[in-house]
């Protein structure tokens, strides 16, 4: 301390002799230059000389810990509030959080499941509760899940299943769903999607075994808000500017509109609006690049990643001798004749198509494409709730034909 | 690596940590080791291309200092000048070079013999230690000290933070603070660099990637939207440019400061510049400075007749565009550059012809002042629009745009009439964003600096957490790192 100040005094009384020295007598800007100097010294050594004293040191250096975690405390409480304030997703998407928590859930050891996996057609229109309800009537209490999510992407699928096998690790099957739309992406959509969701709350959650440094990611993503909804924080926080500018309240209410959905414990479809002729047309025409599900046309690779993770889940079948079941899910029939027409394929050509694609993978194919009744459809190919009651009848009257009697027979068995 | 990623942050907290572990004397080969581990992630391959370019440019300086005859002297210099000039070539502009000969031979109706197009990779800051590599030479055949060892002379133009987009730094700069060892940084260093940290990744992930949200659809399809989008979008690319590089040498600066060494500044608040010559003294400064003492100097400088010194700036300027990157709009922009600094030029000949003595009051009255910003500002946010188009097409449609102001006030009219506030209070934004630097620091330095202990870190915690959530998903590489 005494050497600081000597220090102190040393360097003022230069700094003094240098200011009153001649060497600028006229030069204001220079005299300034040195004051300010022997201000900032001035500062400077009484901050040392505080940084000195060890007492002074520690209680910095608590006080600073506790400012920190103050700090993120406040931005955890904060995350909370906002997180209840708007719809909690990490994808903005809170359908995604739903189907996890379905695939999370444990079935006693042995019980049989059909996992329907598929996009927004399977999610919606697949109500898996009524096959459940018509399967154990017809005396196979086999458990339906519907697994199905919103736009589609084969690594989402992929994802829900494993965690699902994970959970329930008894006898399964798979109902994919096949049509003309979904899963249609191209590779740099569905990559880019594949790091999104790799890095999100649902992709970490498949922690290995052998990675501590994941399982410590894993459960900060469980405890902390503001990991956990880190992604969709950036989104609203993104969204500021727009919202604050925005004049048509759609645009900053959008988060929290409410849609009116007829629910199902494991699947949902809008009631409303019923398909009329704008709707079908407008639809129609949005719908028009998303073709070519199992025709990928010119562009071979367009589907290639897609295939990747279609076939990972047919190596779990095989892997794992779970029977395989391809669902070719409803759509309006002027779409269907629309999406022919742009693949220049015929309706007979495109469902010997499905077949074949069935027949390679030894898949049984559930055809219930054809539902010509309007009132069952929400827009050009997706299913409303009376569409979605009618498709899941006709799924669960197909399971329950001769043919396929066995598939449930032998689920129940392995079961046992 | 890019230095906005998780691996980036993980790979300096280790660097620092060994650092502070290691005795002073054997910090800056740890600092070289770790910037090799730092370029070797990207690529493997062009560490071996640094590598000879470094040794072949000491053995030339060795050459240039040891050797009296000016004939050897003056042979190593532009061989070892020539041999990283090549090298650059090569790898910037040889398919350009390729594009123009195929477009040439097909307008002439001549058979092409050379590939229309090779696959070649450009590595990750030549540009940069080219011009780093060409500084020390010529410096050195002017007379200042070679490198001691070629570990030194590695060191220097390795040194990650500044290896893939500067600042450009001197030997003689750099040197003398690693000659000796360096020495732990001080607390009040290491919270300048920290603070330098959070600012650059602040700049970079909340303002200039969120900027880039808004332009990326327009520059890439800019006939698909209105006259005021257009507008809109060119103000925010002008954001994204100045945050995402003055980030990048923040982020450069704040983990150089950590390894107390002082890396110069690269930006003075450009956008507030008066006229195109003070542009470029406030823009990417060790560049203009590096073009100032290496190129527009040994052309002549201001020295001669003014036709002469016109041609010169125009040369330097057109030579500071083309080395942005290899393309006819980067060749568009060097002529831009040039004829705008040049034409200042000749117009502050004339200007103090006509006023004489009344020159400096009226360059310092508010109103010509007020309408110089204005002039600069438009033409420097117009250079951003050649900057960042990726055709003449593209740059001829947004300019095309940009010039209708009727339309200009018809969208707004319009807007303003549906009540659709977006993009006029984006455009208002970015504007006071742009223009507001230096009242922004001043206001910084007034209520930040005094403010108590605890209050500075509190605020860098929740900027830090802001930082963090605008990293989730994806974050865009820096601008400046395909140069």
């Amino acid at each position: 301390m005494r050497r600081v100040r000597a220090a102190r005094s040393w360097q003022l009384k230069t700094l003094s002799d240098r200011d009153t020295k001649t060497e600028y007598p006229n030069d204001s800007i220079r005299a300034d230059n040195f004051r300010q100097i022997e201000h900032e010294l001035a500062v400077s050594i009484e901050t040392s000389e505080r940084l000195l004293s060890k007492h002074n040191t520690i209680w910095k250096v608590v006080a600073g810990v506790l400012a920190i975690l103050g700090t993120l405390v406040l931005l955890e409480m904060l995350a909370r509030v906002s997180v209840c304030l708007i719809k909690p997703s990490q994808f903005g998407d809170p359908e995604y959080d739903s189907k996890y928590l379905i695939a999370r859930e444990k079935l006693p050891a042995g019980t049989p499941c059909i996992y329907f996996l598929g996009t927004s057609y399977t999610s919606r229109g697949i109500y898996t509760d009524l096959i459940e309800d018509r399967l154990k009537r017809a005396g196979y209490p086999i458990v339906v899940r519907n697994l199905g999510c919103s736009g589609g992407y084969p690594m989402d699928v992929l994802f829900f299943l494993k965690e699902a096998l994970r959970n329930s690790p008894g006898p399964f099957a798979i109902a994919y769903e096949v049509n003309h739309g979904g899963f249609n992406s191209t590779p740099e959509v569905i990559n880019g999607h594949g790091k999104v969701f790799r890095e999100s709350y649902l992709g970490g959650c498949e922690v290995s075994d052998w990675s501590h440094f994941k399982e410590a990611d894993m459960w900060l993503k469980r405890n902390l808000y503001l990991v956990r909804y880190r992604a969709m924080f950036k989104k609203v926080l993104s969204s500021v500017p727009k919202y604050v500018f925005a004049s048509d309240e759609n645009v900053y209410r959008a988060r929290t509109k409410s849609v009116h959905f007829e629910s199902s414990p494991a699947g949902w479809a809008p009631v409303y609006p019923f398909l009329n002729d704008y709707v079908l047309t407008e639809t129609m025409r949005l719908r028009q690049n998303l073709l070519g599900y199992l025709t990928p046309g010119s562009d071979g690779s367009k589907t290639k990643a897609k295939y990747d993770c279609l076939e990972r889940v047919y190596e779990l079948c095989r892997e794992r001798h779970a029977p395989l079941l391809m669902v070719r899910i409803p759509m309006h029939p002027a779409f269907l004749k629309q999406c022919d027409r742009r693949m220049q394929v015929t309706a007979e050509q495109t469902a010997a198509l499905f077949k074949q694609a069935a027949d390679i993978e030894g898949a049984t194919l559930i055809d219930i494409h054809d539902d010509q009744v309007d009132a069952h459809y929400v827009d050009c190919d997706h299913l409303n709730a009376q569409g979605a009651v009618a498709a899941s009848n006709r799924i669960a009257d197909a399971l329950l034909t001769d043919d396929n009697k066995s598939l449930l027979q032998s689920l129940l068995g392995k079961g046992k | 690596m890019n230095f906005v990623t998780v691996q980036f942050v993980a790979f300096l907290a280790v660097t620092w940590l060994l650092f502070v572990l290691l005795p002073g004397r054997f910090r800056w080969p740890l600092l070289l080791l770790a910037s090799y581990v730092f370029y070797a992630t990207w690529s493997i391959p062009f560490v071996a291309v640094i590598l000879l370019t470094t040794s072949i440019d000491y053995i030339a300086s060795l050459i240039v200092h040891k050797n009296a005859s000016p004939g050897v002297r003056k042979s190593a210099l532009w061989g070892a000048i020539g041999l990283n000039l090549l090298v650059l070539g090569f790898f910037k502009y040889f398919n350009f070079f390729l594009d123009i000969n195929s477009s040439l031979m097909s307008a002439l109706g001549v058979t092409n013999k050379l590939p229309a197009h090779l696959n070649i990779l450009l590595p990750l800051g030549i540009s940069y230690y080219t011009f780093e590599a060409i500084s020390y030479l010529v410096d050195v055949y002017r007379g200042a000290k070679p490198a001691p060892n070629w570990l030194a002379y590695n060191f220097y133009i390795m040194y990650f933070p500044h290896l893939i987009a500067g600042p450009i730094v001197r030997f003689n700069e750099l040197w003398p603070q690693y000659r000796e060892g360096i020495r732990l940084p001080s607390v009040a260093r290491f919270g300048k660099g920290m603070e330098l940290l959070l600012l650059g990744y602040f700049f970079k992930v909340v303002i200039a990637d969120n900027c880039a949200t808004v332009s990326d659809p327009v520059f890439a399809n800019p006939h698909a939207f209105s006259v005021l989008s257009i507008y809109t979008a060119v103000l925010c690319f002008a954001g994204q440019l100045y945050f995402d590089f003055l980030g990048y040498t923040h982020i450069a600066r704040g983990a150089s400061l950590l390894f107390n060494l002082e890396l110069p500044i690269n930006f003075n608040h450009p956008l507030n510049a008066n006229n195109m010559a003070n542009f470029w003294q406030r823009w990417q400064i060790s560049l203009s400075r590096w073009l100032h003492d290496y190129l527009y100097v040994p052309l002549g400088g201001s020295r001669k007749f003014l036709p002469r010194t016109m041609l010169n700036v125009f040369l330097t300027l057109f030579i500071a565009g083309i080395w942005h990157g290899a393309g006819w709009t980067f060749v568009v922009l060097g002529t831009y550059f040039g004829c705008t600094v040049a034409g200042y030029h000749a117009y502050r000949r004339l200007r103090k012809k006509v006023l004489k003595s009344n020159d400096r009051a009226v360059t310092s009255h508010p109103v010509y002042s007020a309408v110089a910003h204005v002039i600069t500002f438009t033409l420097i946010v117009l250079s951003g629009v050649l900057f960042r188009s990726q055709s003449l097409d593209t740059e001829l449609t947004i300019i095309n745009h940009l010039v209708r102001l009727r339309s200009l006030f018809a969208d707004v009219t319009a807007a303003i009439g549906n009540g659709a506030f977006t993009e006029i209070g984006l455009s208002t934004v970015m504007l006071f964003v742009l223009v507001s630097g230096p009242y922004v620091v001043r206001v910084y330095e007034r209520l930040y600096a005094p403010a108590p202990y605890w209050l500075k870190l509190q605020t860098a915690t929740a900027m830090a957490v802001l930082c963090w959530i605008f990293c989730a998903q994806y974050t865009p590489p820096f601008i400046y790192f395909q140069f």
